[in-house]
């Protein structure tokens, strides 16, 4: 587990499956450390998982950052979905027109079951 | 696109300058009537209409400036002048409310009657340009209501504070020359100058903090900010990866730089065009942008 001064970031990895928990803040000060660290991550897996769901607060550098890994999983063909997003973060999503091309669950599980399908 | 912007610019100075002709008269007249009397109202009346004046005639400059173009020196526009300019206006509005509220305070501490054939000018000028004022703002009300825009509900707004303005000096003078022989009555027009006073100062604070803020270089809010992430997301196909963003205010201007990678096995027709789109679609959501858009397959800072 990794600590930023508002981030927390914990990634676990099950058969294949990265799961990412993000808590706290994502903004100017917390993105470019967790842009590292998750870009890391990324350019080694396939599936990933983003659990959002102790994400408190997203600002335009979170979502310039989430813009970011969306297009190198794309890349690399790989395929990353998010899950559990709050209020909070799921408004900023919708005016943001990120709902077009996030994939989106309400779960943990529900996000593995949709990769394991 | 280069004719519709010099045309937009032609017609807004030629606005500009009926409006500087408008505000010359009614200056002339603002200024008979205050030298032909002692009232402070008549005093904050000149004022105002002097500081309208100043305000409208800078605006000209720039515009003729901005129409007459940079051509050879590459100019980013004038965001900055017309900053200034709003400043100088500010400090003029101040010294004017100083002004004002020193000759009100004057006349409230040794109260006299008001008196002048200025008077009777001010009060023809009144009556002429609250009918005026009056008639535009029902005018601009109507096609307020018609279709619904920002600028119609400004000019709607503008008309209705100078006719407010109109009937209320109006009333002023009406009931200082109505009981000019009642000694209360001689409060009537420092206290209504002191009203104009505030009026104005009330305008100089917003001015003062909105040119303030925009003379200095930043970065975008972050309502603009995220305005340019949901374009880059409506576009999402258009390109291969987000390199980085820099953003920039200078005065009124917004610039936006986009660093992007796109498709090397994509035409450069196709990546022009994606190009072009993203570009408009940004600059129509935020006013007065300006988006430049990079292609890069290194990370941008």
């Amino acid at each position: 587990m990794s600590k930023n001064p508002d981030l927390e970031i914990s990634i676990h990895e099950d058969n294949g499956l990265h799961i990412l928990h993000l808590a706290g803040r994502l903004d100017t000060v917390t993105s470019p450390k967790a842009e590292s660290q998750i870009i890391e991550v990324i350019e080694k897996g396939e599936t990933f998982i983003i659990n959002l769901k102790e994400l408190v607060y997203i600002s335009s550098a979170g979502l310039r950052l989430i813009l970011v890994f969306m297009k190198r999983t794309k890349k690399r063909n790989a395929r990353m979905i998010f899950c559990a997003p709050g209020e909070h973060v799921l408004k900023v999503f919708e005016v943001s027109n990120f709902l077009e091309f996030l994939e989106i669950a309400e779960s943990i599980e529900e996000a593995v079951l949709k990769i394991r399908s | 696109m280069t004719t519709l912007a010099e045309g937009s610019g032609s017609s807004k100075e030629k606005a500009l300058r009926g409006l500087f002709v408008a505000g010359l008269v009614d200056v002339c007249l603002t200024t008979t009537a205050f030298l032909l009397s002692n009232s402070s109202v008549l005093l904050a009346d000149f004022l105002k209409t002097s500081i309208e004046l100043i305000a409208i005639t800078l605006s000209w400059v720039a515009i003729r400036r901005i129409n007459r173009g940079g051509g050879k020196t590459y100019e980013y526009g004038l965001g900055k002048l017309e900053n200034i300019s709003s400043l100088f206006v500010a400090l003029v509005m101040l010294l004017s409310f100083l002004i004002i509220t020193a000759n009100a305070v004057r006349n409230i501490i040794t109260p006299g009657h008001i008196e002048g054939i200025g008077l009777w000018v001010s009060i023809g000028a009144q009556i002429v340009y609250s009918g005026i004022n009056g008639a535009l703002y029902l005018k601009n009300r109507r096609l307020s209501r018609e279709s619904p825009s920002p600028l119609m509900d400004s000019q709607t707004r503008l008309f209705m504070t100078r006719f407010v303005g109109n009937v209320f000096i109006l009333i002023s003078l009406g009931l200082s020359i109505a009981f000019a022989g009642q000694r209360w009555a001689s409060y009537i027009d420092p206290a209504a100058s002191l009203v104009i006073a505030l009026s104005i100062l009330s305008a100089t604070l917003g001015i003062f903090s909105s040119s303030v803020y925009d003379l200095l270089d930043r970065t975008l809010e972050e309502e603009r900010q995220i305005m340019i992430l949901a374009e880059l997301a409506r576009h999402f196909n258009d390109y291969e990866e987000l390199h980085g963003i820099r953003s920039r205010r200078s005065g009124a201007e917004v610039y936006v730089e986009i660093f992007l990678e796109f498709d090397p096995e994509k035409r450069i027709s196709e990546v022009q065009q994606a190009v072009d789109r993203l570009r408009k679609s940004i600059e129509e959501k935020i006013q007065g942008s300006r988006v430049t858009i990079a292609m890069t397959t290194e990370e941008v800072a």
